[in-house]
């Protein structure tokens, strides 16, 4: 039962969305879940964040790009009729490329602008806005049964989800009338009960009149962009939303973990969105008190030390145990994904198999 | 190098999980218990510091969490509240604050949300009762940290003239001030944590004026167990049959762990430690869990030896 919803998911999901906070193996599990898919017959792409170099060195992606590269899968796989490709992600690059390709003779005077120089490189909404650009295009394009999001990290994973409206929200109509010259019809009754005259005053007086004036550039010159930022981001929301989109919250099995993945798990739902599978990567649970009687009857040097050692260990899944306990007290078990801590890094395809493997029988 | 206790504003930051804002408490009881009067910073989060203060209640304004320390969380809108009222009158201030186009434009503008919390953090460095003797600011995940650490200097760029200007440019030379600021970061004995850290402290080094002279490693497991230990138990499991060898399997899966952690932590720390000019602390690794207030205590002991010195 466990396995054939497992299957399911990867079978027909157009789009999987992991995501987690920081440190919990979320790009390695990303792509563990691609492979899975694509030895399985799909035409997949995972869409990473910075991989750790070995790992992208194992999927074969040495030279580091903004485009999709096969991964070669003949090693594990000569049969399979499945492909996976790789694509990293560079926020920076990509706004400048969606500002070149939209705003056709205004582009440069948007580049050059210090306030987009300062939004692109700096605006905290950026790198998870230019991640659902990206999947936008790639989505649109059909090439891919399948795409596997690894989401940016994020203090609060919320702050992804929300980023179409973050950034579309900069470029509302309203604001940025704000920063337009007066239209000569307007009546005097909406010159004065502008607020922006209220906010600009306010502006200028922190900011300067020069700060002022450049805003002004900047909002007059992304004007044009405008239209396709809101129609490309309401789109996306659409994605998002579609029954083919599966939400995968990564944690570890760590009781304050499965605590804040319940939390975001509830937080999703109250903005209508709702997650499919729940990973605990690097679980301790199978590390028994018991084992440890067996080192009794062995006559070695090494029993004291692997002993006070494995006590560790046990600990350890004291903690997992009671933080499972937790979830499956939340969550229907076969949602659940149990993947053991592994006493190594994953360094290549066959180790990316192997913990792939984890997520279709548990 | 000033030492660490005779600084007046020290940020900390590392990628999200590396255990930042439980060091940031530890080194905020180490000053405590050196006498200083400490003001932490936590950034546009909710309170998680306060758990490790017996369950403190932590807001804007701040409040007394131990003897000796102060907590409070900047979050942008709080933020931006006290700065508008700071140039405008209460009414034409509320009248701004509960527009809702000014608030989604407040929201989403360029820097603006970090700008008004660094103008929070200069009001504090600023107030005489209690008076501070250190600020320590627990900064968003490390993506964030360059960003957020060049906003006093890009709004000092974009703004050039104006009241904002002067108060960045005031933030912006203290957190430049190699005897009054530094940045901490907080690393993990793993292979990409250590990557991560790196990274940030080239970067930083190269983009950022407040200097980066330590790291703290978390979490380091020292085990006595090696590769021959693991290659004994999974021979006495080849011998066995049934549960036993299960039970043994079990053993050498558990050996294979201690002697990857011996080696990677150990090869984790020494390549921090090649790093120029970095001083390395190390925290061990606590398997059983101790309440909040203890490991912060215990912690604190641990980078007393280091980062304690008069």
């Amino acid at each position: 039962m466990t396995s054939e919803t497992s299957t399911f998911m990867l079978d027909q999901a157009r789009l999987v969305v992991c995501v987690g906070t920081g440190g919990v193996g979320k790009t390695t599990t990303s792509a563990a879940l691609a492979l899975r898919a694509a030895l399985s017959g799909r035409r997949v792409l995972v869409l990473t964040i910075d991989p750790a170099k070995r790992l992208a060195n194992a999927m074969g992606l040495d030279n580091l790009g903004n485009e999709p590269q096969r991964v070669n899968l003949a090693a594990i796989a000569p049969q399979s009729r499945g492909t996976l490709d790789a694509m990293m992600l560079d926020a920076t690059a990509s706004f400048d490329a969606l500002i070149r390709r939209t705003a056709g003779e205004q582009a440069g005077s948007i580049l050059n602008n210090r306030v987009y120089r300062v939004m692109a490189d700096h605006f905290a909404g950026v790198q998870e806005y230019m991640a659902l650009e990206r999947l936008f295009d790639m989505h649109e394009s059909r090439r891919w049964d399948l795409i596997v999001l690894d989401t940016p990290p994020a203090q609060n994973a919320l702050d992804f989800f929300t980023s179409p409206q973050r950034v579309s929200a900069m470029f509302d109509e309203r604001i940025m009338r704000w920063f337009l010259p007066a239209e000569a019809d307007a009546g005097l009754f909406s010159r004065i009960f502008n607020p922006g005259v209220v906010v600009l005053k306010l502006l200028s007086t922190i900011g300067g009149d020069a700060f002022i004036r450049e805003l002004s550039e900047f909002f007059q010159a992304v004007r044009i962009v405008r239209a396709t930022f809101k129609e490309r981001g309401d789109k996306v929301a659409e994605i998002l939303q579609a029954a083919s989109t599966h939400l995968v919250v990564i944690a570890s099995p760590d009781p304050r973990r499965v605590t804040e993945a319940i939390e975001f798990q509830d937080n999703l739902a109250r903005m209508g969105k709702k997650l499919s599978y729940f990973v605990l990567n690097r679980s301790f649970h199978r590390f028994r008190p018991t084992d440890i009687d067996a080192l009794a009857a062995i006559e070695s040097p090494m029993k004291q030390r692997v002993s006070d050692f494995y006590a560790n260990l046990v600990a350890l899944g004291d903690r997992d145990r009671a933080g499972i306990a937790r979830l499956s007290g939340r969550i229907e078990h076969d949602r659940i994904r149990l993947v053991p801590v592994f006493g190594q890094d994953i360094h290549t395809i066959d180790e990316l198999q192997h913990l792939a493997n984890f997520f279709v029988k548990n | 190098m000033t030492p660490l206790l005779d600084k007046k504003l020290v940020f900390i930051s590392g990628k999200g999980g590396v255990g930042k804002t439980t060091i940031c408490a530890g080194l905020a009881r180490m000053a405590a218990a050196r006498g200083k009067r400490v003001l932490i910073c936590e950034i546009d989060t909710d309170a998680y510091m306060g758990r490790l203060f017996g369950d403190a209640a932590i807001g804007f304004a701040p409040s007394v969490v131990a003897p000796g320390i102060w907590a409070c969380t900047l979050k942008g809108d709080d933020c931006m509240s006290a700065f508008v009222h700071r140039f405008v009158p209460a009414r034409v201030a509320d009248l701004i604050l509960r527009n809702k186009v000014a608030q989604v434009f407040f929201d989403s503008a360029p820097s603006v949300m970090e700008a008004v919390i660094f103008d929070q953090i200069s009001t504090h460095c600023a107030n005489r009762t209690p008076g501070w003797d250190i600020i320590l600011i627990d900064l968003p995940a490390s993506g964030h940290a360059v960003t957020f650490l060049n906003v006093p200097k890009s709004m000092v760029e974009m703004v050039r003239v104006g009241e904002l200007a002067a108060h960045m440019e005031r933030v912006a030379r203290l957190a430049a001030d190699p005897g009054k600021s530094e940045l901490i970061l907080v690393s993990l004995p793993e292979e990409m944590a250590v990557n991560e850290t790196l990274e940030l402290l080239e970067k930083a080094r190269a983009k950022v004026a407040t200097p980066v002279n330590r790291v703290v490693v978390n979490g380091v497991r020292h085990p006595d167990v090696t590769r021959q230990d693991v290659a004994e138990l999974e021979a006495l499991a080849e011998t066995s049959q049934g549960e036993p060898r299960e039970v043994l399997e079990r053993l050498a899966y558990g050996a294979r762990i201690g002697a990857f952690w011996r080696e990677q932590d150990a090869e984790a720390v020494q390549r921090l430690k090649a790093a120029p000019r970095l001083t390395v602390t190390e925290i061990p690794f606590f398997f059983t869990k101790k309440n909040d207030t203890e490991l912060v205590r215990t912690i604190a002991g641990h980078l007393q030896a280091t980062m304690g010195a008069p």
